[in-house]
């Protein structure tokens, strides 16, 4: 049995490869032409007018080529019918009688064709049209029709002299070519077209009205024509722009004027005016913008699972005056977490007075702004879920001020950062860094920048020794920060962790930026450095601003993180989103 | 059914025989082989697009050198060899733009090859199928290509790197002869041919081939 087998095998492999597969581009220059047939719209033209020939290469039989342009036209009677040049194929009328009109291929193949010039004469000259009125910008082929004496039409679209009574608002060909007679409307208004040939005329009212809508392109600021489509993580806001062609050439922005749909709303809800809509669960949705008929449409892909659950704390209490940091991470239906808290739609109940506001979120930062003592109902709503604490505003004095670092030892080009803690009369304590006025004795040695997540940036500007000064609710430290700057050649910078990295759809990774100066010192630069991802469909920051070196796959691909500190190349890591 | 067919399905009858296995042998040895290949239909491609080129099935011999290693090797038994092997094949029909075209000329593949094959043998049994893979070069040569008998290349060959893909069975006649039923698959990178008007084409060479052969050892 195995022997019949394996001689089985071999008839089906030796079977294999006998079809053909693929489509073939090349044109067959080998197989030899055979004859030629020539064809024209008449055998019969009339004096003064010209038929336009067509050259039919049969090669052995096998296949048919229109050859036109690659054979020598000549007359054997230019009396009767001649051609402009012997590569036109355009016949003209010269006087009665018969011609024989011959085309020839390079290597003698040729083919005939027997052509009768009447001596009849143009009685009516007709202009047709497909259409009356035209869009600013459009164009269209207008066409002579001649009835002659001996009660002939015939085509002398090509044989007519064409003329516009206003150019302005529409213009017509008038030079040899098969575009001849062909109008293009220019401005609003009306216009006469005429062809004349000889002492007949004929003509045609164009009315040109305003440019109309050919196309709409529906587009994001990552989208690009080779990727047309986009893929964002759930939960994500999404802006698209509707930018519509005109047949005039404008592409104005119609975004507030077109009908947005989603085809699948569970996915994304249609976007609103501005094109703007939240991405709520993974899936596919095809995005149309859609106005006077014509429409555009662009295809969403949500990734990252879908949201199972986020929290806010119990209960949140901040001193009346300062400011405190809320952060939520949201766990999703593929396994991963990430932090959603620029994702969500924050609110305060109102209350009079307002016990607070919110600032931002900016990112993924968000800030509680304690205005008043009492509570409130601080909110946070996604497509699906729902959550909220309870704030409580207080008001104790203020007892002291201390910052937890000593002191700060910086590398010029780099920062660090310093944090401000009050203790008040209720024994409580908060972390007042947003609320702090910082500044540094000597501004050229080291600057106060952003708060952020982990601190307020003080950055190391020129070697030299400064002092942090922090203000707060009428308090001076007096102990003041001192901060060592000292200037070091920077050599290199390494990303950790380095290589290929596979990251899942969703999931919320940290890099760390590592530089190395001369002398072999090394130094944490991952809030210094500029990171950036090489294709947002497949990877993204989470926050450059306040959560540096944070990256979240999207969707399936392989993209490049990099990380540049000053003039260095850019330290670069491969990420992989299966 | 084809000439070529009908003669590989001959060579095929022989599994249907089988007697008591010999032992095996370990050294040098040396050997011939015939049996059919037949050519993949190739895709083609110059300066004015892609076509494709279809070839009838053909003959193919070749001799080989070798070495057999001891048998009962606890790492595993095998050969190595160096293949010669002649290939021919004509071309039947080529395709472009313009549709299917008849066809003619000769494509020939003159390859050598550093083989190596691993063997399984058995005490108790007659055949031993083997399995392994050859690299090398080959010489593949045009000769009278031509569409509809308009001339496509008339004489041009391309020295290029090959491999081969090998599977079969070995059976012991004597404790020094071998009949060997086999497959091949071989291939090469692609062949650079001129065409009659100077310009180049390249063109996939992939080959199914069965042969038949016998090995003497020494």
């Amino acid at each position: 049995m195995r022997n019949l087998i394996w001689s089985g095998f071999v008839m089906a492999v030796l079977l294999s490869g006998c079809g053909w597969s693929g489509t073939a581009s090349r044109p067959n220059t080998f197989t030899p032409l055979t004859s030629i047939t020539i064809t024209a719209a008449y055998s019969t033209i009339a004096q003064g007018t010209s038929v336009k020939l067509t050259a039919t290469g049969n090669y052995s039989g096998l296949f048919s080529r229109d050859i036109s342009d690659q054979v020598t036209w000549t007359s054997k009677a230019t009396n009767v019918a001649s051609f402009a040049s012997p590569t036109n194929p355009r016949v003209s009328g010269v006087a009665p009688g018969g011609a024989v009109l011959t085309a020839t291929f390079p290597g003698g193949v040729s083919g005939s064709f027997n052509l009768t010039v009447s001596s009849a004469t143009l009685s009516f000259l007709n202009v047709s049209t497909a259409a009356t009125s035209l869009a600013v910008g459009q164009s269209e082929q207008l066409y002579a029709k001649g009835t002659f004496s001996d009660s002939t039409v015939q085509d002398i679209t090509f044989d007519s002299g064409w003329t516009t009574s206003n150019d302005t608002v529409a213009s017509v060909v008038n030079t040899a070519g098969d575009s001849k007679g062909q109008v293009t409307a220019n401005a609003i208004g009306t216009a006469t077209i005429t062809a004349t040939l000889g002492a007949i005329s004929g003509s045609t009212a164009l009315t040109v009205t305003a440019p109309v809508l050919e196309s709409i392109a529906v587009t994001t600021p990552i989208t690009t024509a080779t990727k047309p489509n986009l893929s964002v993580l759930s939960l994500s806001t999404v802006t698209f722009t509707a930018t519509g062609t005109y047949s005039d050439g404008t592409t104005p922005d119609i975004t507030s004027q077109v009908t947005w749909t989603s085809s699948n709303p569970n996915v994304a809800p249609p976007p609103d005016s501005t094109g703007v809509t939240q991405a709520a669960i993974q899936g596919t949705t095809n995005i149309t913008a859609s106005l006077n008929g014509i429409t555009g449409t662009t295809i969403l892909i949500v990734t990252g699972g879908n949201l199972v659950s986020f929290s806010l704390p119990t209960s949140l209490s901040v001193v009346n005056g300062t400011s405190a940091p809320i952060t939520v991470t949201g766990t999703f239906s593929n396994g991963t977490s990430r932090d959603i808290t620029g994702m969500l739609n924050w609110s305060v109940a109102s209350t009079t007075p307002n016990r607070a506001t919110l600032t931002g979120p900016k990112g993924n930062r968000l800030l509680v702004n304690a205005a008043a003592a009492g509570t409130t109902t601080i909110t946070a709503k996604s497509p699906s879920q729902t959550a909220s604490t309870t704030l409580s505003v207080t008001s104790p004095a203020i007892s002291s001020i201390s910052v937890p670092q000593a002191s700060l030892n910086l590398t010029a080009g780099t920062s660090g950062r310093l944090t401000a803690t009050a203790y008040f009369s209720d024994g409580t304590s908060q972390d007042v860094t947003a609320n702090a006025t910082w500044t540094s004795n000597a501004s050229t040695v080291a600057t106060v920048g952003a708060v952020g997540p982990t601190g307020v940036q003080i950055s190391g500007l020129a070697a030299g020794s400064t002092t942090i000064n922090v203000t707060f609710g009428g308090l001076t430290l007096r102990i003041p920060i001192p901060v060592t700057v000292t200037a070091r050649t920077l050599q290199s910078i390494a990303v950790s962790p380095s290589g290929t990295q596979s990251l899942t759809s969703g999931q919320q990774t940290i890099f760390t930026a590592t530089a190395t100066y001369a002398g072999g010192f090394t130094q944490d630069v991952t809030a210094d450095t500029t990171w950036a991802t090489g294709d947002a469909n497949i990877a993204i920051l989470a926050d450059s601003q306040h959560q540096p070196g944070q990256v979240i796959g999207v969707g399936s691909g392989t993209t490049s993180l990099t990380a540049t500190l000053g003039n260095l190349p850019q330290a670069t890591v491969t990420i992989n989103v299966p | 059914m084809k000439k070529i067919s009908r003669m590989i399905l001959a060579l095929c009858l022989p599994l249907l025989l089988g007697s008591q296995a010999l032992a095996a042998h370990a050294g040098p040895y040396a050997g011939v082989f015939l049996g059919g290949n037949a050519l993949m239909t190739a895709t083609c491609d110059d300066s004015q697009g892609e076509f494709d080129l279809r070839f009838n099935p053909g003959l193919l011999g070749s001799a080989v050198v070798g070495w057999d290693f001891e048998p009962g090797n606890p790492y595993g038994e095998g050969r190595i060899e160096l293949e010669y092997s002649h290939r021919t094949n004509r071309l039947d029909q080529a395709r472009f733009a313009d549709g299917v075209a008849p066809a003619s000329g000769n494509l020939t593949a003159d390859s050598v090859l550093i083989n190596f094959y691993g063997v399984s043998h058995e005490v108790n049994r007659s055949w031993s199928p083997y399995a392994g893979a050859g690299l090398g070069a080959a010489r593949i040569g045009t000769s009278n290509l031509a569409v509809t008998g308009g001339p496509l290349s008339s004489s041009s060959a391309a020295v290029v790197f090959a491999f081969q893909l090998g599977v079969g069975i070995d059976y012991a006649l004597t404790n020094r002869l071998n009949l060997d039923l086999g497959y091949r698959f071989f291939s090469s990178t692609r062949p650079r041919f001129s065409e009659v008007n100077g310009s180049a084409f390249k063109m996939d060479y992939l080959n199914h081939s069965v042969v038949l052969g016998l090995r003497v050892g020494f």
